[in-house]
């Protein structure tokens, strides 16, 4: 029938419908068996209503497939058959106590409305639909001589079946878009969150290596001896802290020039042993760092934030302060790891800093932020600097 | 994957509060006709009428209870009001039920009840929903199983009224939680998908600008390593400077200024979202929930636009979204308060889905004024 013109076009059902046609079928069985166990059938009437009922399901059943109007009407017409077969005079009294099962029975009829189309036609056929199931009922009632209330509780289920099918598919319709947005906003989140951390990762790589090195070659290698600019460079020529895989920077090998990176995952406890290392190597003519206190065990990205951060703050205090002395004070609360790193030199402000200068934005605030902790920056210009670094412990 | 517990059975529960809102109404209507009626004819006319106007007033309460911008510390006392009153009405009804007045008005306040469950749970979870259910239904039919001339029949017909909303309405979400973790998986990787492939797109042009200046830089260490002679090269030491300088540059362009503007970004969404400067605040806003912040973002530019158009299930675009603005600012000592402004909307056309990101968030508080509304939500602890 599909793809015939005029009257005989149909289409599959909305999922409203569906639900709709369920729900009827469900009524319906449930409510005949009901009605049917109450009486006493004729063996006519039984084996009638039954064949009916069977007839009505497999109509049903059709409805969930398409909308042709044939279904409907027999479906119609057969909840009708059916409650004339199934309910007693005595059971369309509402003060019967199976007046429900009965009104039920022919209530399941609403479900018609949900395959209702915005088409006069649809609507008409609807309608008169309603008003030959309303006829019916207000005929059994006053036939038997009793208030029709079977047809007040049918025209309310109507009336409900109405408001699903005009209300329904909008709603639906909204309730996925609203789910699409969602969804939509799980993957953006995912995707600028691995590629903001990608930016930060290849920022903070660069900084530590590429950009120090051409800093130190830009001030034509100033403070550095030979030997020390030769171990940079050579350590550059073999590096092996290539830029994350898959980002940007791939192959960025060449450039990493011997920057003091710490280790990916460093032994537990170590913290003040390798920040002595690094203190000695930072250390050289008229510049001395010197590390007190101690930290215990911390969980190996802690470690290494803490390292590498702590470092940029050593770098930036001799390039950058005119310090001569930088001072690292460790300690230890039963959860919370600080270290602070100060020096007496030029100072600066803070909120001044050039967008363009990584070394403590993300070599030192973002990094610790990113291993779970806090960086802190106490500054101003002739008071020296220090640097707050906080982490949990465990 | 987090989508997929973010899907779990929370309220909403119901695809429409409208719907559901109308058939508690025509049922309200049902048994005020029936039970005005049953006194008219069968007398004890003041139990009925203390019925229908508690009913009403259920009504209104889980009316309340279903609306998203109702305060979430209100439900739980709005749900128990609701069943005080329901269980009042039932009272009322089972005092005035005799033999005269029948079951059709008994079945009718049974099946409201029934009904306005779904209505004052739609806000709840599941398992709130079906325990309200069973807890209505065992209420209405022990009730009415004392009335003078119930049955085992009639009781059963009471029981079977009872529960069938709340059967249908369980099975309803059930299977379209099932949809959604269908759709939402199949969904969400495609969305990754295309994303990643746009943004590999956007940032080519930088990528290659990278490599060209990495090949500089190699290039200047190779000459640098064969001089090794200190000082160095004054020529070599301002190309130096140049690369760093332009090599910052490069990285500074791939920056951007908060999480939330480049999520948005992606989404096409960045035009019609303000985030007001300084956006450190919204930096160190927690992991934890911030999808929640973008995906209530998210809804509130689009999900107007969705409930002035018929979009059928697809998200809309920049071109039809509202404008907000977002600010985030410090509260306390570590919280922070999120305050979003909607330009041309009231509160009641957002997404109802937006309700429950901001639910999740903390404490929402709306407020509408002549020109839109404004939502303050404070979150607790910043990221230290």
């Amino acid at each position: 029938m599909r793809g015939k013109r005029g009257v005989w076009r149909t289409r599959r059902p909305g999922v409203v419908s569906k639900y709709g046609t369920v729900l009827g079928l469900c009524i319906t069985t449930a409510s005949s068996l009901f009605l049917a166990a109450a009486n006493r059938l004729q063996p006519w009437e039984f084996v009638a209503a039954y064949l009916v009922l069977a007839a009505v399901l497999v109509c049903f059943a059709l409805m969930l497939h398409s909308d042709a109007w044939p279904s409907r009407l027999a479906v119609l017409l057969g909840l009708i058959l059916l409650a004339e077969l199934l309910g007693s005079e005595q059971q369309r009294d509402e003060f019967n106590p199976v007046f429900l099962p009965y009104t039920l029975v022919l209530s399941a009829s609403s479900v018609l409305v949900l395959s209702m189309r915005k088409t006069w036609r649809s609507i008409l056929f609807t309608f008169l639909a309603f008003l030959v199931v309303l006829g019916y009922t207000v005929i059994s009632a006053s036939a038997v001589g009793v208030r029709p209330a079977s047809a007040f509780i049918l025209a309310a289920t109507w009336i409900i079946t109405l408001a699903m099918r005009l209300g329904g598919p909008r709603a639906l319709a909204l309730y996925w878009g609203d789910f699409a947005v969602r969804q939509e906003s799980v993957a953006a989140h995912i995707v600028a969150q691995n590629r903001r951390s990608s930016v930060a990762w290849n920022a903070r790589h660069l900084h530590d290596t590429a950009l120090r090195t051409l800093t130190v070659i830009g001030r034509q290698g100033a403070g550095l001896s030979s030997e020390e600019l030769g171990e940079m460079l050579d350590a550059g020529a073999s590096s092996g802290t290539a830029a994350r895989p898959g980002l940007p920077l791939r192959g960025w090998t060449g450039v990493d020039v011997g920057a003091s990176t710490p280790s990916k995952t460093p032994q537990p406890g170590e913290l003040a042993v390798r920040l002595r290392r690094i203190a000695e190597k930072r250390a050289r003519d008229g510049f001395s760092v010197e590390i007190h206190g101690m930290t215990g065990a911390l969980a190996g990205p802690v470690q290494a934030a803490f390292l590498a951060a702590v470092d940029e703050c050593i770098l930036n205090a001799y390039r950058h302060a005119g310090a001569g002395h930088v001072d690292v004070l460790l300690s230890r609360t039963s959860d919370h790891v600080s270290v602070v790193v100060s020096d007496s030199g030029c100072g600066f402000d803070p909120s001044t800093l050039p967008a363009d200068r990584l070394g403590v934005k993300e070599s030192v605030l973002a990094r610790m932020r990113d291993a779970g902790g806090r960086a802190r920056v106490f500054s101003a210009p002739g008071r020296g600097t220090t640097i707050l670094l906080e982490a949990v412990a465990a | 994957m987090p989508a997929m517990s973010r899907t779990s059975v929370e309220g909403p529960l119901f695809v429409s509060r409208g719907i559901l809102a109308t058939a508690c109404f025509v049922l309200w209507i049902l048994n005020f006709y029936l039970a005005f009626e049953a006194g008219s004819k069968a007398g004890a006319a003041l139990w009925h009428v203390l019925a229908a106007g508690l009913d009403l007033l259920g009504l209104v309460v889980a009316f309340q209870a279903s609306d998203a911008a109702t305060p979430r510390g209100w439900l739980a006392n709005l749900r128990a009001t609701w069943l005080v009153l329901a269980i009042s009405s039932a009272c009322c009804a089972a005092l005035a039920a005799v033999q005269e007045t029948g079951l059709a008005l008994i079945g009718a306040n049974a099946l409201l009840s029934a009904v306005a469950v779904l209505l004052v749970s739609h806000l709840w979870n599941l398992r709130g929903f079906a325990t309200l259910t069973l807890a209505t239904a065992a209420i209405n039919t022990a009730l009415y199983a004392v009335t003078p001339g119930a049955d085992g029949r009639t009781t059963s017909n009471i029981l079977f009224l009872s529960l069938l909303p709340g059967v249908v309405g369980t099975v309803s979400v059930l299977l379209r939680r099932d949809a959604i973790q269908r759709k939402g998986a199949c969904g969400l990787s495609e969305r990754l998908d295309a994303l990643t492939r746009a943004i590999n797109a956007k940032t080519s042009a930088q990528e290659l600008e990278l490599s060209i200046t990495k090949t500089r830089i190699d290039e200047l260490i190779a000459k640098v390593a064969r001089a090794r002679s200190l000082p160095l090269d004054p020529a070599m030491a301002r190309e130096a400077r140049e690369l760093g300088g332009h090599l910052r540059q490069l990285l500074l362009e791939e920056w951007s200024d908060s999480w939330l503007q480049e999520a948005l970004e992606l989404e096409g969404l960045g035009g019609s979202v303000v985030i007001a400067q300084p956006t450190d605040v919204v930096e160190e806003l927690p992991e934890s929930s911030r999808p929640a912040i973008l995906a209530a973002t998210m809804l509130m530019v689009v999900g107007a636009t969705l409930r002035g158009t018929q979009q059928g299930g697809t998200a809309p675009r920049s071109g039809a979204a509202h404008r907000i603005h977002f600010f985030a600012e410090k509260a306390g000592h570590d919280d922070a308060r999120l305050t979003w402004r909607i330009g041309g909307v009231h509160k009641n056309r957002l997404s109802p889905l937006l309700w429950t990101e901001l639910d999740s968030l903390g404490r929402a508080k709306a407020r509408n004024d002549r020109e839109g509304c404004s939502i303050v939500v404070d979150t607790a602890g910043r990221r230290r």
